[in-house]
């Protein structure tokens, strides 16, 4: 059984505006130990996904539809009160699930020790003295490679440079051995070096706590080198997923071939030409019930522009939603 | 070889930070002693990690920092004293495209005003009909329509107002562009159109870039020649290939292997040399070698002495790895 179980999940903001539907129709799966990326620009809805999993929506948003169960546990925000969900997320978040946010500068308190700061979540969901939150802390900072952490640990957080708070963060989200651990964009605020440091503290982690990583990005070099799967969305909508080779060498969706073509490998031995996608990504306010890719598909049909396009399975973990798959189409022009 | 369009000699640029009553302020040595040549119609790409010195080497080009010492040549003429026409000639000639386009527009302008406020100061166009047809002829270049002349930065994604950005530093016809990371505020599908406009504009015009940026795969696609800064100093210079082929100097092996490859075969299977540690300070830079401390080579000598960038193979590098004796 999955470890983590989205089906139908929908969110929606309410702005000035109109409804924003910054996240439509996702339906996700992942399983015990693996790792899976997912890959959007900014705007695809791929933080939002999480934020609704975490129930950790801004004041104006909501889950619209879906179903969200950990590890069998059902939580989806419609089977509960308003006071019965946020009791049961307080009880989860940071215990069976945790989050790994992208800015280490602003993530941290700057007027608590680390020492308080790692506690927190150790004493709030463990019956245990401070003495062995304490100990149990060193140890998580020994694990993320802190140097010196009975020191360090007194320490506040503008002692520490970037990759360390990182770390730190990083050590927050195992204090409780969590199942599901959210990474979004852990990586983006660092140098490539420091950047090279966090990736392998991750992928050891990974070996060593057989926790479900689910790692949020916008740099596909960063999910070729650590992900199991891939899942790439756009326009609040999963595009296409499957496993990394899957994804990289054998890409079905206009979208995903469009992104691996506008990116340079430096391992190309000619260089090659960069084909930019054309236009920018849609705005989510109003967007209608059809394939979000239209305006920017060099391959788009009449029937893109009329309904949305279900998902075809090429194997057992790779599948796609774009009308070219149905047996029916051939390929347009973009008009 | 034609003569150099930029030289840099021995580029200091020192910030005092702090400082008080009684108290003496820390100099933060920023770049210490960078040398270069960039001809004309070249892309120089300058890469390194945030705090190496790769942005205040480029303001300084355009002399919004104040060198601390040594010279910059632009055509052969040092512009850190020029005053008066050649000062006014300078900035005609030498531009920027600045990192953030939404911190680098002007919000209560238009689209129009932005890119003929750099005509206006320098009058190089008389009348107002010239300057408006050579806005909508900018606007086309950079790939956006005409008719957005009277609309506001606000109207426009992040990709369309660095073209917008990128045709106001056109608007003097410069011969020399400074690109402060004009990509890394933008989303991945975008920063191809950007990269592409400008290697068109490039083939169109005959500029020279000096291409600052941390990504190194995207430096490597449009750079002729790349040049690799560690804490204020230059440590690698070479043709993009060779560099990245075959990385002489330990900070750029260890650089280039911590590059994310888009490609899971070999992103899984290649070594990596993971560095240790941070960046020291550029306010009390190690002695000898600012690379030793986190060096996987490093040996007695780096300590005492700082390398000089000599000329290896095909290459300056700045190593005593690669001495002679």
């Amino acid at each position: 059984m999955a470890m983590l179980d989205i089906k139908h999940l929908s969110t929606e903001f309410s702005t000035e505006n109109g409804t924003v539907q910054a996240v439509r129709d996702v339906t996700i799966q992942v399983e015990k130990g693996e790792i899976l990326g997912i890959v959007g620009e900014s705007g695809s809805g791929k933080s939002q996904t999480m934020y609704s999993v975490m129930g950790l929506l801004a004041a104006n948003g909501r889950v619209a539809q879906g179903d969200i169960s950990i590890d069998g546990r059902d939580i989806s925000p419609k089977n509960y009160s308003k006071k019965e969900y946020d009791d049961l997320m307080s009880d989860i978040r940071g215990n069976d699930m945790a989050m790994i946010f992208q800015d280490p500068m602003t993530f941290l308190n700057p007027v608590l020790t680390i020492e308080q700061q790692l506690t927190e979540p150790i004493l709030n969901h463990n019956d245990i003295s401070k003495e062995e939150a304490r100990a149990r802390a060193i140890e998580l900072m020994k694990k993320v490679g802190i140097p010196s952490p009975e020191k360090r640990i007194k320490q506040y957080p503008f002692q520490f440079s970037g990759g360390m708070r990182q770390r730190i963060i990083i050590a927050m989200a195992l204090a409780c051995n969590p199942k599901v651990i959210i990474a979004d964009e852990p990586t983006t605020a660092l140098d490539v070096t420091i950047q090279a440091q966090v990736l392998d503290l991750i992928a050891n982690l990974k070996k060593e706590i057989d926790s479900s990583i689910i790692m949020i990005t916008h740099d596909l070099g960063v999910v070729a080198s650590i992900c199991d799967r891939i899942a790439i969305m756009y326009g609040g909508k999963i595009v296409e997923i499957g496993t990394a080779e899957e994804i990289f060498y054998e890409p079905k969706h206009p979208y995903t071939k469009g992104l691996l073509s506008c990116i340079a490998n430096p391992e190309d031995k000619v260089k090659k030409e960069l084909h930019p996608i054309p236009g920018s990504p849609p705005d989510l306010l109003n967007i209608g019930n059809w394939c979000p890719f239209v305006d920017r598909c060099e391959k788009a049909m009449k029937v893109c522009k009329m309904q949305m396009p279900d998902e075809k399975s090429y194997s057992s973990t790779h599948s796609c939603s774009c009308w070219l798959a149905h047996p029916l189409a051939k390929e347009g022009n973009g008009e | 070889m034609a003569d150099p369009i930029l030289e840099l000699q021995d580029l200091k640029v020192y910030f005092n930070i702090g400082g008080g009553f009684l108290k003496k302020p820390e100099i933060c040595k920023a770049v210490d002693g960078i040398s270069l040549k960039i001809y004309p119609g070249e892309t120089f790409g300058l890469v390194g990690e945030s705090g190496c010195g790769k942005s205040t080497t480029g303001r300084a080009i355009v002399k919004i920092n104040q060198p601390t010492a040594g010279k910059i040549l632009v055509n052969g003429v040092d512009i850190t004293k020029i005053k008066g026409n050649d000062l006014k000639q300078f900035k005609q000639d030498v531009q920027m495209i600045f990192q953030d386009p939404y911190a680098s527009l002007n919000p209560r302008m238009t689209v129009g005003e932005i890119i003929k406020e750099p005509m206006d100061i320098h009058g190089i166009y008389k009348t107002n009909e010239e300057k408006e047809a050579r806005v909508r002829e900018l606007l086309e270049l950079v790939g956006l329509k005409p008719d957005h002349i009277r609309r506001y930065p606000h109207e426009f994604s992040g990709g369309q107002r660095q073209r917008i950005g990128i045709a106001r530093t056109l608007a003097l016809n410069p011969k020399f562009v400074v690109c402060d990371e004009p990509i890394s505020a933008l989303d991945v599908s975008i920063q191809a159109q950007v990269i592409n406009l400008l290697e068109k504009i490039q083939a169109e015009m005959g500029i020279s870039y000096l291409f600052i940026a941390h990504d190194l795969s995207m430096v490597k696609h449009i750079s002729d020649r790349i040049g690799v800064m560690y804490l204020g100093n230059l440590v690698e210079v070479g043709e993009s290939d060779d560099l990245y082929n075959n990385p002489l100097h330990p900070y750029t092996q260890a650089l280039l292997s911590s590059v994310p490859i888009p490609d899971p075969k070999v992103a899984k299977s290649r070594e990596r040399i993971v560095l240790q540690g941070e960046l020291p300070s550029p306010i009390n830079p190690p002695s000898g070698c600012v690379f030793r401390t986190r060096c996987p080579k490093a040996m007695e000598k780096c300590a005492k002495c700082k390398p000089e960038l000599k000329e290896v193979k095909d290459r300056l590098v700045a190593c005593f790895l690669y001495d002679k004796e």
